[in-house]
């Protein structure tokens, strides 16, 4: 409760500074879920790694340069997003010259050139560290509380927030006018080279708006941590969606929920939950890095719960089956008691059930539970009795098996001790239509190898 | 130079080895990007431990075993969450790499951010980790990490044959019996180990260069896994080394990228100059196959010159209506031949005329130098008379090269069904190719057996028989 209180107190202290840098972080969040849409689609993840550092150089030059105008003035923006796209389209052609030389692999080729380009970086940040006010861990980290602060001259709107938006509305036109070829590449290359769409230029083009999209971040979330937001709000929504434009905005509507939620918890959650184990006298941790594990976090749900790939909906899937088949066997057992003209005790049945199928005895309560529900069987003076439904299920069930076991025995030639086990397994798989097709197959019989009737479907 | 300096030279050294030796297994098993993964989870692993350190022994928090420490635990979880997130459909091949990598460096952000708020917290110990600090590290470090490094390396040298195998040919691994799954997860933790341990000297950020430049740096110089490993090692050691000193000798420079930039250095020398697949090698080695190419040529085109006349001559001299003497020198001009006698034609007396007509294969800019590289053979030479002439050794090699090419002709009709004119043009595009052992099969195979002599040319120059030799 205490915690409690102390977030909300964290909280209270909201300003104008903290608003802008929720805009700022959502504007870039949304901007880089769609250059990394393309690039989680396309499995080249890494390639926003490789621009990320081989960005580096172009945005110390374009810094560099930009010193030179007078502060506050719009240019430096354009001149930063420019040497941006010089080194990710310098470090794409590096990349593809030297996979040209087909004596390394891709991803060699793009760890030497984005490493020796980063070293050019760094060295060059440096070197020239005494002309520009440029901290190279800022650069890799990025330093959202700075960021916002300086601001246009005259005005409260901070450079930072400006160039979020050109480069969100950058990705934008450049996805409104080469959608259709980033489209088709993404999905099928060979189709997109017939119809006249040149897969290595899209390429150039998704490098360039990857590295536009860093150096618009590099402020925000540091040129390091943009990798995640290009990569994890996509692979995200892809695990949500297969429809390709559900899965942009997905991604910028995850994207922008991280960006709010990680402010939030940055300047509120950590401080006090250090607090409580006795470290005292922090205040925020770093919004950009909070940013991204919020990210991390819904990637976490997701894989959890996404309805295809998610590990619990396919617990839950599994589970369902199993108890399909559960009620299954215990109405197949049900039918085969009536028709010897037997009569069993629940405790009986379930200790028969448990010993002819294998299941456990707290799924056959589960399924008898059900089944009564479903008012395929009902309970009376100590025992089960089918009605009209169970007993149509379980002589179906029944029938499936009966009639596997004929062409088992019939069509493969497998031997008697075979059968049993064998269409035990499938009769839980074998469809009315299958059944039907199956009766043809073998002239209809009325008796199974083993000298049982068949029950007729219904 | 003090002792200290010399052990953290040595140890950067060794170090960088160990990073070309294992660079070499990370290219041949495609996971460049694993040890990318592995470098950059390395910084909220460091950071966790120098927080751990300060809670738990605060005089302690920020040494090099702690930071090694915390890095190995990190980089192992995320190369798990790696080969876990392979498993998810959408997510396999690079995605997968991509959100532990951005994930673990958020975390590290957001350990760094709390560490520099901590009173305690004197951060300036990791600094050296993001861009490499070399000079920083105490002698203790230095034994510590090289330690480290020569346990893996030893451990790689004794399994070389086994860890070579998985790397190459897993299905033959498999059916060879060798634990392969044990020895992946030993090579993936050894890769691992040796990125973690070369982190204080590049920084986690350029770790993935000083692995993958020098080997595949290496790989220009030979296909050979037996050459490639030594080679890899040696341009990690010197790479290594080089940046260490720069950056000792100019302040500003981190060692990181001095490293980094030594190597891909090395890297574009090995492009350009590589013995196996550099460029510039290649080319040279081409110009020179092209001109042994261009010699034979001429050597052919000379031999066939002097067939021809003393074809000529012959049936001139054989004739019924004998002339004689007299038109010999229209006879030796007109095959731009002069100073042969015609019955008695020696090879030895047979020289090239300036005019002689070479092939349109030969570039005529190329001529002079190519006289001049069959003197230098002992294929020609020039006489008192300053006239081109053919030595012994000129003519038993002319003599193979026109063999070679009447073989080919004679097996592309037979054999290949050729119109014989098509089948010249295409022997004389492919007879350089043939080596003397196919020269061999070829005369078996065409049922030829004459010693060292010629053939005559199957195209109807003069031949009368194809399979007649001549004299």
């Amino acid at each position: 409760m205490e915690l409690l209180t102390q977030i909300l107190q964290a909280l209270s202290t909201w300003c104008l500074i903290d608003t802008w840098m929720v805009v700022m972080a959502a504007l870039v969040a949304m901007a880089c879920a769609i250059p990394g849409s393309f690039l989680v689609l396309r499995r080249q993840s890494l390639l926003a790694d490789g621009v990320s550092h081989a960005a580096l150089p172009g945005v110390v030059v374009a810094f560099l340069l930009s010193g030179l105008l007078p502060a506050g003035s719009g240019w430096s923006v354009v001149i930063l997003l420019a040497g941006a796209a010089v080194s990710g389209i310098l470090a794409s052609i590096l990349i593809e010259q030297l996979k040209r030389l087909r004596t390394i692999h891709a991803d060699t080729a793009l760890g030497i050139v984005f490493t020796t380009l980063f070293a050019v970086g760094l060295l060059l940040l440096r070197t020239l560290a005494d002309r520009i006010h440029l901290d190279p861990a800022c650069i890799v980290f990025g330093n959202l509380e700075v960021a916002v602060v300086e601001t246009f001259a005259g005005t409260s709107l901070p450079i930072g927030v400006v160039v979020a938006l050109v480069t969100l509305v950058l990705n934008l036109t450049c996805l409104w006018l080469f959608y259709k070829e980033l489209l088709i590449s993404t999905f099928d290359t060979v189709f997109a080279e017939s119809i006249g769409i040149a897969a290595s230029r899209v390429q150039l083009l998704l490098a360039v708006l990857v590295a536009v999209t860093i150096v618009g971040a590099f402020q925000t979330v540091g040129s390091l941590l943009v990798l995640g937001m290009l990569v994890i709000p996509p692979a995200t929504a892809r695990l949500l969606t297969y429809h390709f434009p559900s899965m942009i905005l997905l991604s910028m509507g995850i994207g922008l929920f991280s960006a709010v939620m990680g402010h939030i918890l940055a300047i509120s959650l950590v401080g006090p939950l250090l607090a409580s184990i006795g470290v005292d006298g922090i205040e925020a941790v770093s919004t950009s890095g909070m940013m991204v594990l919020v990210a991390s976090g819904y990637l976490l749900l997701a894989l959890l719960l996404s309805p295809e790939y998610g590990a619990l909906s396919r617990l839950g899937q599994q589970m369902r089956t199993q108890m399909r088949i559960a009620e299954e066997d215990l109405l197949a057992v049900l039918y085969r008691l009536e028709e010897a003209g037997r009569q069993v005790s629940t405790k009986d049945l379930s200790s028969l059930v448990a010993e002819s199928t294998g299941q456990p005895a707290w799924r056959i309560w589960a399924a008898s539970r059900q089944l009564i529900r479903r008012g395929a069987m009902s309970y009376e003076d100590h025992h089960y009795v089918l009605t009209e439904i169970g007993r149509q299920g379980g002589r179906q069930i029944v029938r499936a098996h009966r009639l596997w076991e004929t062409f088992l025995a019939q069509r493969l030639g497998l031997r008697p001790e075979q059968w049993h086990d064998n269409a035990s397994r499938a009769e839980h798989y074998i469809s009315s239509e299958l059944r039907h097709e199956l009766s043809n197959d073998l002239m209809r019989p009325d008796q199974d190898p083993q000298g049982r009737q068949i029950p007729p479907e219904s | 130079m003090s002792y200290n300096a010399l052990l953290v030279l040595s140890g950067t050294m060794l170090l960088g080895a160990s990073c070309g030796l294992m660079g070499v297994f990370l290219t041949l098993r495609r996971q460049v990007l694993l040890s990318d993964v592995i470098s950059h989870a390395a910084l909220p692993g460091v950071a966790m431990a120098f927080l751990l350190g300060l809670w738990l022994a605060p005089e302690k928090a920020g040494t090099l075993p702690w930071l090694v420490g915390g890095s190995m635990f990190a980089s192992g979880v995320a190369v798990l969450i790696c080969f876990a997130l392979q498993q998810v459909k959408p997510l396999w091949g690079e995605a997968a790499f991509g959100i532990p990598l951005g994930g673990f460096l958020a975390l590290g952000v957001v350990f760094f951010s709390i560490i520099q708020q901590v009173p305690s917290g004197n951060a300036a110990g990791l600094e050296g980790l993001l861009f490499g600090r070399a000079a920083a590290l105490s002698s203790t470090d230095v034994l510590l990490l090289g330690g480290l490094a020569g346990i893996v390396v030893i451990v790689c040298l004794l399994l070389r044959k086994e860890l070579l195998l998985i790397a190459f040919d897993r299905e033959f691994a498999i059916a060879q019996g060798l634990p392969v799954a044990l020895l992946d997860t030993l090579l993936t933790g050894m890769t691992a180990a040796i990125c973690v341990l070369a982190l204080p000297m590049v920084g986690f950020l350029l770790v993935v260069a000083l692995m993958v430049t020098p080997a595949a740096a290496a790989r220009f110089w030979s296909d050979r896994l037996g050459l490639m490993i030594p080679v890899s090692v040696v341009l990690g050691m010197v790479s290594a080394g080089l940046g260490t000193l720069i950056s000792g000798q100019l302040e500003y420079v981190p060692t990181g990228p001095a490293i980094v930039l030594c190597a891909t250095m090395f890297f574009a020398i090995s492009v350009c100059f590589g013995s196996s697949h550099g460029f510039i090698y290649q080319w040279w080695s081409q110009r020179l196959l092209k001109q042994e190419q261009l010699l034979d040529d001429l050597l052919r085109s000379t031999y066939e010159e002097f067939e021809a006349a003393t074809a000529k001559l012959q049936s001139a001299t054989m004739a019924p209506a004998q002339t004689g003497h007299a038109d010999l020198p229209q006879l030796a001009l007109d095959n731009r031949l002069s100073g042969v006698h015609p019955l008695t034609v020696a090879p030895d007396e047979f020289w090239l005329n300036q005019a002689v007509c070479f092939p349109k294969s030969i570039p005529t800019k190329d001529l002079s130098l190519l006289k001049q590289l069959a003197v230098n053979r002992g294929y020609l030479r020039i006489d008192s008379a300053g006239q081109w002439r053919m030595t012994e050794l000129g003519w038993q090699k002319a003599k193979a090269v026109v063999l070679r090419h009447r073989l080919l002709e004679l097996y592309l009709i037979e054999h290949a069904e050729f119109p014989p004119a098509q089948g010249d043009r295409t022997a004389d595009l492919l007879e350089h190719a043939l080596g003397p052992h196919t020269v061999d099969e070829l005369k078996i195979l065409l049922r030829i057996d004459f010693g060292q002599g010629v053939i005559r040319s199957p195209h109807p120059l003069e031949a009368t028989s194809v399979r007649e030799v001549a004299p």
